[in-house]
């Protein structure tokens, strides 16, 4: 007679490990859009913050207002080569998120543990084609694990799968950005 | 009990429940309007006193017309399986929490509806605060019917160590019975009584300071007279720290009353697979909550408790965790001041198998104290400045002596046992606090390092429950995630019971 049943030993060493997780880079146009976002309101506040000192309305120094400017830069040049760095993992229970450029840190959200599932693209990120993948845990108020910077089509077939409907590749395009995950 | 399917309005009296609320409402989120609008009136009054009588009507009326508003509007049914409810004056809000998402069910007698047979019943779900029902003056009978089939409601099948001890059976076991000197001690090593005193402290300090700046001459005026009162050979330098242990005295008692007030006659009993709690001496509590919704266990002791060798311990379901709040916050379910061997029988009762005296606790790295020790250095070093360059007495450096002490002991407090499927985390300070929960209750794990942390090859793990978030720091880099590996698994091989 043949047995289904197994219950095998298992190691500490064996279980599978985060570290040997399977890394996706996000989107290439997400690190730009990041860069572009930035610059689109700290280049015009900087100028307008030169103008406004050479003008005499502010009375700083036209030299102080522009190191102040350059300091304050900083952060969003760095957003580019951190959101170069961010990436995920989908692993078959769970969903893994690796983000920072000094401060780093790895987030891993199981998926039976996931209860709602939200994507959203704000203007900037549907000029670009991308999308925010949400999930949300029980007893919180905001999300668990935020996706960044995925190609839609992408965004939107990682929601269905999540929701545990990949085998319901016919419904991808019903694209409603807010699902409750059946438990 | 059997329920009909129409809507019902809650008795007239809720309409103090919807004054208390309105008023709580005005004062908690718009203090500063209506200050303003204190002063207003008392500077009008000394003008027109018509004028602020016919304001206070005014305004009382509003009250009143709002209270009885609400209570008109406000209208609830049992319906398909779940409580609805409609409600709001202004905007129509309608709520519909079925049976079986219900975490935690309260079910209080304030003392204006206890002698009317009517009751206020709270019941909260897995989502947010604003997904809280709350029933007030409602018949008793109505609100233990329904707070029984709340927690009798279930999608998922028992565990199996709740099939075993008979749940749903109607055997009602009593845990624990509080006596009221359990309660006054309670009371004196509340945490709150510190934060008190400290924050006391800071006041008379800043009264002081103010002493000698011509600006306060009022400050002055009023410590003269009060030291004026004192009696003759009661030296000056000893006032200001007896006038801090008055207010400590007079915030202990204040602190036993509540106490006594809060949990007067407060009795803990198993019911099968749920537990129910009642207490209260004004108003009182009924408490329930099942036994698989129970996220995470803390149990702290306090500098004073630890004198008592007392520990307070509490139960979290899902939801915001509000250390602060002395009961735990919203839905936690309180044991207070337990003697070591009832703290035992209840760990067992909660988690069988759980052998406290054995758990051997692993220490984190020495280099915890390293930001605490910046942080107070600079601000040591800060402080030396001033003192050389300013006016500032040089014994104020003085309050820095005890801080490397307090860092060392702070560092020895933190630790992490994994007992089987258990973690359990250990802090504090003076005090000290342990968080337990089973593994399979986790629900996101974040392993994050800063650049310093990463040149020594170190971590922080950060645990978030359904109840609560959890900091395990400065573990080593490999332990991290060894511990996130295992904790993974097994949350997503675990088939029991947890929302």
């Amino acid at each position: 007679m043949q047995t289904f049943f197994s219950n095998d030993s298992l190691l500490p060493q064996q279980l599978p490990s985060i570290e040997e997780a399977r890394w996706q880079h996000l989107a290439p146009d997400y690190a730009r859009m990041v860069l572009l976002s930035g610059l689109a309101f700290w280049l015009p506040a900087g100028g307008a913050g030169l103008a406004l000192s050479a003008l005499g309305v502010i009375p700083l120094n036209a030299m102080l207002v522009a190191a102040a400017w350059l300091v304050l830069l900083i952060p969003t040049l760095l957003s580019h080569p951190a959101a170069r760095v961010k990436c995920y993992a989908i692993r078959e229970q769970d969903v893994l998120f690796h983000e920072g450029l000094f401060w780093k840190s790895t987030t891993v959200i199981p998926r039976n543990r996931i209860q709602h599932i939200q994507t959203e693209n704000g203007p900037l990120e549907r000029w670009f084609g991308l999308v925010t993948l949400k999930c949300y845990g029980a007893g919180g108020q905001q999300a668990d694990l935020v996706i960044p910077g995925l190609e839609e089509a992408l965004g939107q077939k990682l929601r269905q799968y999540l929701l545990n409907q990949a085998d319901d590749t016919d419904n991808a395009e019903s694209t409603g950005g807010d699902d409750d995950v059946p438990q | 009990m059997t329920y009909r399917s129409d809507w019902h309005r809650v008795s007239p009296l809720a309409i103090i429940h919807h004054g208390l609320t309105f008023l709580r409402q005005l004062v908690g989120s718009n203090p500063g309007p209506l200050l303003g609008l204190i002063a207003g009136t008392v500077a009008f009054a000394r003008e027109s006193p018509l004028m602020i009588a016919t304001t206070a009507l005014t305004l009382v009326l509003l009250g009143v017309g709002m209270a009885v508003m609400g209570w008109l509007r406000f209208l609830y049914r049992v319906h398909d399986g779940a409580i609805q409810v409609q409600q709001g004056v202004f905007t129509r809000h309608k709520l519909t929490l079925a049976f079986e998402r219900i975490q935690n069910v309260r079910l209080e007698r304030p003392i204006y509806l206890r002698p009317f047979g009517l009751a206020r019943l709270t019941i909260e779900s897995a989502g947010s605060a604003s997904e809280e029902v709350h029933l007030p003056g409602i018949p008793l009978g109505e609100a233990e019917g329904l707070r029984d089939r709340a927690l009798a409601e279930t999608n998922a099948p028992l565990e199996p160590e709740a099939e075993a001890s008979g749940a749903g059976s109607p055997g009602t076991h009593e845990l624990l019975r509080r006596d009221p000197s359990d309660l006054v001690i309670y009371g004196i090593s509340s945490p709150a009584i510190l934060w008190g005193g400290a924050i006391a402290a800071s006041l008379m300090g800043a009264v002081t300071r103010n002493l000698g700046d011509d600006r306060s001459r009022e400050a002055e005026q009023a410590m003269n007279t009060l030291l004026e009162t004192m009696p003759g050979w009661l030296p000056e330098f000893l006032v200001l720290p007896l006038a801090i242990l008055l207010l400590l005295v007079l915030m202990s008692l204040a602190s036993m009353t509540m106490a006594l007030l809060r949990y007067q006659g407060y009795q803990l009993f198993r019911e099968g697979e749920r537990y129910r709690v009642t207490s209260g001496l004004l108003t009182r509590r009924e408490q329930g909550i099942r036994h698989q919704r129970i996220q995470h266990l803390h149990l702290a002791q306090s500098f004073v408790a630890r004198l008592f060798r007392r520990h307070h311990l509490s139960c979290h379901p899902i939801g915001p965790s509000l250390p602060d709040q002395p009961d735990g916050g919203g839905g936690a379910l309180m044991a207070p001041s337990l003697t070591p061997d009832e703290q035992a029988q209840i760990i067992e009762t909660l988690y069988p198998g759980l052998d406290w005296g054995d758990l051997r606790f692993h220490p984190v790295n020495a280099r915890f104290m390293l930001p605490r020790f910046a942080f107070w250095g600079l601000l040591a070093t800060i402080t030396v400045a001033w003192v050389t360059v300013g006016d500032v007495p040089a014994w104020v450096l003085a309050l820095f002596l005890p801080v490397p002490p307090l860092i060392v002991l702070n560092w020895h407090r933190q630790g992490w046992c994994l007992h089987g499927e258990r973690l359990i985390l250990r802090g504090g300070l003076i005090g000290c606090h342990y968080t337990v929960f089973d593994a399979y209750r986790v629900q996101t794990l974040k392993l994050f390092q800063n650049p310093l942390q990463r040149r020594a090859g170190l971590a922080n793990l950060g645990i978030r429950l359904g109840s609560g978030g959890f900091r395990l720091p400065f573990i080593p880099w490999g332990t991290g995630t060894r511990l996130m590996d295992h904790l993974l698994w097994q949350v997503e091989t675990s088939r029991a019971p947890w929302l």
